[in-house]
């Protein structure tokens, strides 16, 4: 038993915590207090600064999506570059329910969010079996044949041009058309994915799946079924995926392969590893970043992807923990 | 010769030319993974670099195109010695492999940019080294830069060969590549022969660039699918085997040409990747690979 | 022991704190930018125009904006639309669709009309956004087919059109077999379709065709397809980098018949680009503002056509092509109807269609309710590309 003096903070928890937890948490009032900052803060946005919605709905969408894909890469540790079959699935799913066959847009979403779910399910456990690279190349496959099939099946999907027309998001009486109204329904959106993963990283799948990216033979010896905690993810993953994909066909009223493109199969990987894996805002950050790069850069659009490139090299170099990450450890010291 | 069999001679004779390129770009990748174990996804875009250098260096200088060879491949050797030195070392000792993976990313989104920057978007091409000759066997059209990718790829191949399995730096190499630990506690200096494995990567896309734009147009969007096939080519024929990495290039090459000549485009990138997804279910060392890559 | 060794997992981050500090200092820092949010002069017209000044629709979209500023200068140096001067909102998409829908989001509410996209994806994209806003859209690629009564117009010549006075043409040539490349893209579909109808009408045959994607390195297999029937002339129906592949091809092939491609590929740049490969003979159906000198239009007609061109090379130092022709007439028709519907814009619709014998740059536009192009066949010429110049050769 220690006796070093513990130099406590104000409001910190008592001391009885094992020596590991070193890390400094905020008081319940205080997180409570910056909590409801930012839910006001986010509440009014809209009317300060109303011409960038329509970023912010975008970026909200792959922040969805990259939230997916943090459960799986970052805690799982399984390098996914095919996020977009899933997010065409959605995408493209709820958009011919409801164009073509008249599908009220909620349920179309939400059933190919279970599609999409079947689909992971399937493809899971026999992809996940390999390693690393090989993984990585596969679901880059995955990408690849997503945009093809895309592009070519015409009769089916539109073929290069998209498909046209896709109904905004209906929720009973209201229709979701405006920036704002997308924003105020992303926000809600994002809230509850976000808390979901929250909880779902804090409890005893997160530590499963941290502990199979750790050292797989270990957590196997522990008893953990690492397919199957690898598949939960993949599976968790895709149909965040797919909602992201539903609700950007709803938002733009129209999807087309490149929506869906190997292009955006990798950023939603760079997005992630620019805001920082295993965090909550790290995705989000990621997804500003990256999404707004291209608005910032209306006035020299061509020095934007050089641009990106040399970013994402300096972030993935002298920043290992992403934007958010780095700023977060730099915070605690 | 029935019509429709010199049309499959064209299309294989077609598919292998651009197979060639991968098989060069996958040899790249290939060799830089076995010294490394980086996966250099960028190389496909020095390729497109290389290309329009030559493009404008041969406008520029006035040289005939065969010259520009001799000035990019020794200027990529070099360019990539400081890519690595900038970029990849420092990169490689600070993150994992598989973060390793997107600062490749990374690369071959800025070189793609700086594409964008200094040429712009439009297509560039290049006269071909011998001029509009070809050459016509029953029917079947042979185009003389063809046979300059043939052969710079078969040049490469030899030249590699003899270097990694004839002189001392080859073996070396090869000692670095099947244990870098090893190497490094008997002395080695595993940065210098990293450093070396870039530079010769850096030569093999010199030469797949100079060697392919006279046989078509090349622009900054390129870079992607040339990324993608290389690394594709790579990996399916086996990580760190240079005959796998050919074959899969060659092979690659052959059925996106014979199934866009006979299906359509975007459904043979479709039946390609599907082919390559089950091969690696499959058979996932790749066609000639070593097993220790794959499995947890 | 309670501090046994533990997987020591991520701690939930508490990010509240300082998610809320980020949310606070991005929405101020932004509230200062947004300051101009949709204010400008009372007095003006807001002309939306949305181009591709970056990615694959830029050969276009560069020229049309220089072409768009040209008109509304002129305009507005004629004294304006009701007298009141008319102003230009631009924006980028990219050549993407989602982003010219974003771009095209951030416009509603404060322009009176929108002009563009360049390309037909983009362009479909747009117009529910459009019609939602009861804005009239003028579209400048000619690939869309605008639906009767509906806000959207569409650029240029029909392809069905450009496509029939090629194969007339030829047939008076004593033409009367075909060989037809194209890309699987939107305007390589359209174009093929439209060469099929056009030949079958005219009792052209196409002995030979084949498609290949827009991103390939080589073609000769599709070559081979195209000519297996001996084909007295060629349609490349692809554009940009896809048709130098062909054209190259083609020259690498030894092949010497004429060969024709979309009007998609009428920019300087693009000959310029392909000056090394150009086949001997190199066939465009093109409109009036390509062949105006050479033929004997309307006093007026020749006047509108004079001060644009004139003007254009004195301002730019090039002759206009394909891009500035549609933006300018485009600019040019919008102003108008915005006049006659007397800043009505809903009613501009109403206006635009009913809009009849008014000559623009490429043609001249009769408009109807079920016709927002308003060109037709008598704007079409066949023009040939010759050391990068464009020469009439007939109709």
């Amino acid at each position: 038993m220690t006796t070093r003096e513990h130099t406590t903070h104000p409001g910190a928890p008592a001391t009885g915590l094992p020596a590991s937890r070193e890390r400094r948490v905020p008081a319940r009032p205080v997180r409570l207090v910056t909590a409801l900052v930012a839910a006001a803060v986010a509440l009014v946005l809209p009317l300060l600064v109303p011409g960038w919605l329509g970023l912010l709905v975008i970026a909200g969408i792959f922040f969805l999506i990259v939230l997916g894909l943090n459960l799986l890469m970052g805690y799982a540790g399984q390098v996914s570059l095919g996020q977009t079959l899933f997010m065409a699935l959605g995408g493209y799913g709820a958009g011919l329910l409801t164009l073509r066959w008249h599908w009220p847009t909620l349920v179309a979403m939400i059933v190919m969010a279970g599609v999409s779910a079947a689909v992971a399910a399937g493809l899971g456990t026999v992809f996940l079996r390999l390693r690393g690279y090989y993984l990585a190349l596969a679901t880059l496959g995955l990408a690849v044949i997503t945009e093809s099939l895309a592009s070519g099946l015409t009769g089916f999907t539109g073929g290069p041009s998209g498909l046209v027309g896709v109904p905004s998001l209906h929720l009973g009486p209201w229709e979701i058309f405006s920036d704002q109204a997308n924003y105020y329904l992303l926000l809600v959106v994002c809230g509850l994915g976000a808390w979901f993963v929250g909880n779902l990283q804090r409890s005893q799948t997160g530590r499963a799946l941290s502990a199979i990216a750790a050292d797989p033979a270990a957590a196997t010896m522990l008893g953990i079924n690492a397919s199957r905690y690898k598949t939960s993810a993949f599976v968790v993953s895709a149909v965040y995926a797919s909602l992201g994909g539903s609700l950007y066909a709803f938002y733009l009223r129209f999807i087309s392969p490149e929506v869906v493109g190997v292009t955006v199969a990798l950023s939603i990987v760079i997005m992630l590893a620019l805001g920082g894996a295993r965090t909550l805002v790290g995705p989000l950050l990621g997804a500003l970043v990256i999404q707004g790069l291209p608005e910032v850069g209306q006035s020299f659009a061509s020095w934007s992807p050089f641009v990106a490139g040399v970013v994402l090299i300096l972030v993935i170099t002298y920043l290992p923990r992403g934007i958010w990450g780095t700023v977060k450890k730099l915070a605690e010291r | 010769m029935s019509p429709t069999m010199t049309g499959l001679i064209q299309v294989v004779i077609g598919g292998l030319a651009d197979g060639g390129v991968y098989a060069l770009i996958a040899l790249g990748v290939s060799l830089v993974y076995s010294i490394s174990r980086i996966i250099n996804l960028a190389q496909g875009g020095f390729v497109v670099l290389a290309a329009l250098l030559a493009v404008s260096i041969q406008q520029w200088l006035g040289v005939p195109p065969l010259v520009t060879v001799v000035i990019v491949v020794p200027l990529f050797a070099l360019l990539m010695a400081v890519v690595e030195r900038l970029v990849m070392a420092p990169a490689a000792a600070r993150a994992t492999p598989d973060r390793m993976l997107l600062v490749t990313v990374g690369v071959l989104q800025a070189i793609g940019g700086l594409l964008l920057l200094v040429w712009g978007n439009l297509p560039y091409t290049m006269q071909p080294f011998s001029g509009d000759t070809a050459i016509t066997i029953g029917g079947v059209r042979i185009v003389s830069q063809y046979l300059w990718i043939i052969g710079a790829l078969v040049v490469t191949v030899a030249a590699l060969w003899f270097l990694v399995q004839r002189t001392s730096l080859g073996l070396t190499m090869r000692a670095t590549a099947s244990n870098p630990e090893a190497a490094a506690l008997q002395g080695i200096n595993v940065g210098r022969i990293r450093l070396i494995a870039f530079s010769l990567a850096g030569a093999m896309a010199a030469l797949a660039g100079t060697t392919v734009i006279p046989a078509t147009f090349l622009q900054f969007s390129t870079v992607t699918p040339y990324a993608v096939a290389g690394f594709i080519a790579a990996v399916a024929g086996g990580l760190g085997s240079n005959v796998g990495a050919v074959v899969g290039g060659l092979v690659l090459g052959l059925l996106q040409g014979l199934f866009s000549r006979y299906t359509s485009g975007d459904l043979a990138q479709v039946i390609a990747m599907a082919v390559l997804i089950v091969l690696l279910l499959v058979r996932p060392t790749g066609l000639l690979g070593k097993k220790s890559e794959v499995r947890r | 022991m309670t501090d046994a060794v533990q997987f020591s997992p991520a701690r939930p981050s508490p990010p509240r704190r300082r998610l809320g500090i980020l949310v606070a200092a991005l929405a101020l820092g932004a509230a200062g930018c947004s300051a101009s949010a949709a204010s400008g002069d009372s007095g003006a017209y807001t002309l939306g125009l949305i181009t591709s000044q970056t990615g694959t629709g830029s050969q276009l979209g560069v020229g049309e904006l220089q072409g768009a500023q040209l008109a509304v200068d002129q305009i507005n140096a004629r004294g304006g639309v009701n007298g009141r001067q008319l102003r230009l909102r631009t924006a980028d998409d990219q050549s993407n669709p989602a982003q010219a829908v974003l771009q095209t989001r951030k416009m509603l509410g404060s322009v009176d009309a929108l002009v563009g996209p360049s390309l037909s994806g983009p362009c479909r994209a747009v117009i529910p956004l459009a019609t939602s806003a009861r804005l009239v859209n003028y579209c400048l690629s000619p690939g869309v087919k605008p639906e009767p009564g509906s806000y959207q117009w569409s650029a240029s010549a029909p392809t069905d059109t450009l496509a029939e006075r090629l194969m007339e043409y030829w047939k008076g040539q004593g033409i009367t077999r075909v060989g037809l490349i194209y890309t699987t893209d939107a305007s390589g579909l359209d174009g093929a379709e439209a060469t099929q109808h056009a030949a079958a009408r005219t009792g052209v045959a196409v002995v030979g065709q084949a498609s290949y994607s827009p991103s390939a390195v080589s073609v000769t297999s599709q070559l081979q397809a195209a000519t297996t029937g001996r084909p007295q002339a060629l349609v490349v129906w692809s554009s940009g980098a896809a048709a130098g592949v062909a054209f190259k091809g083609i020259d690498q092939m030894g092949l010497k018949v004429p060969v024709a491609t979309t009007d998609g590929n009428l920019t300087y740049a693009f000959l310029r680009r392909i000056a090394d490969y150009t086949p001997d003979t190199l066939l465009i159906p093109a409109t009036r503002d390509f062949w105006w000198q050479q033929q004997h239009p309307t006093a007026q007609v020749r006047q509108l056509e004079r001060g644009y061109h004139d003007e254009f090379r004195a301002r730019y130092g090039a002759d206009p092509d394909f891009g500035p022709g549609v933006a300018y007439d485009a600019v040019l028709l919008v102003a108008r109807a915005l006049e006659e519907a007397h800043g009505d814009v809903a009613g501009a619709r109403d206006a635009l269609q009913n809009l009849r014998g008014v000559p623009g740059v490429v043609g001249t536009y009769n408009f109807a309710p079920d016709d927002h192009r308003g060109i037709g066949a008598g704007d079409v010429g066949i023009v040939r590309a010759v050391n990068g110049r464009l020469t009439f050769v007939g109709r």
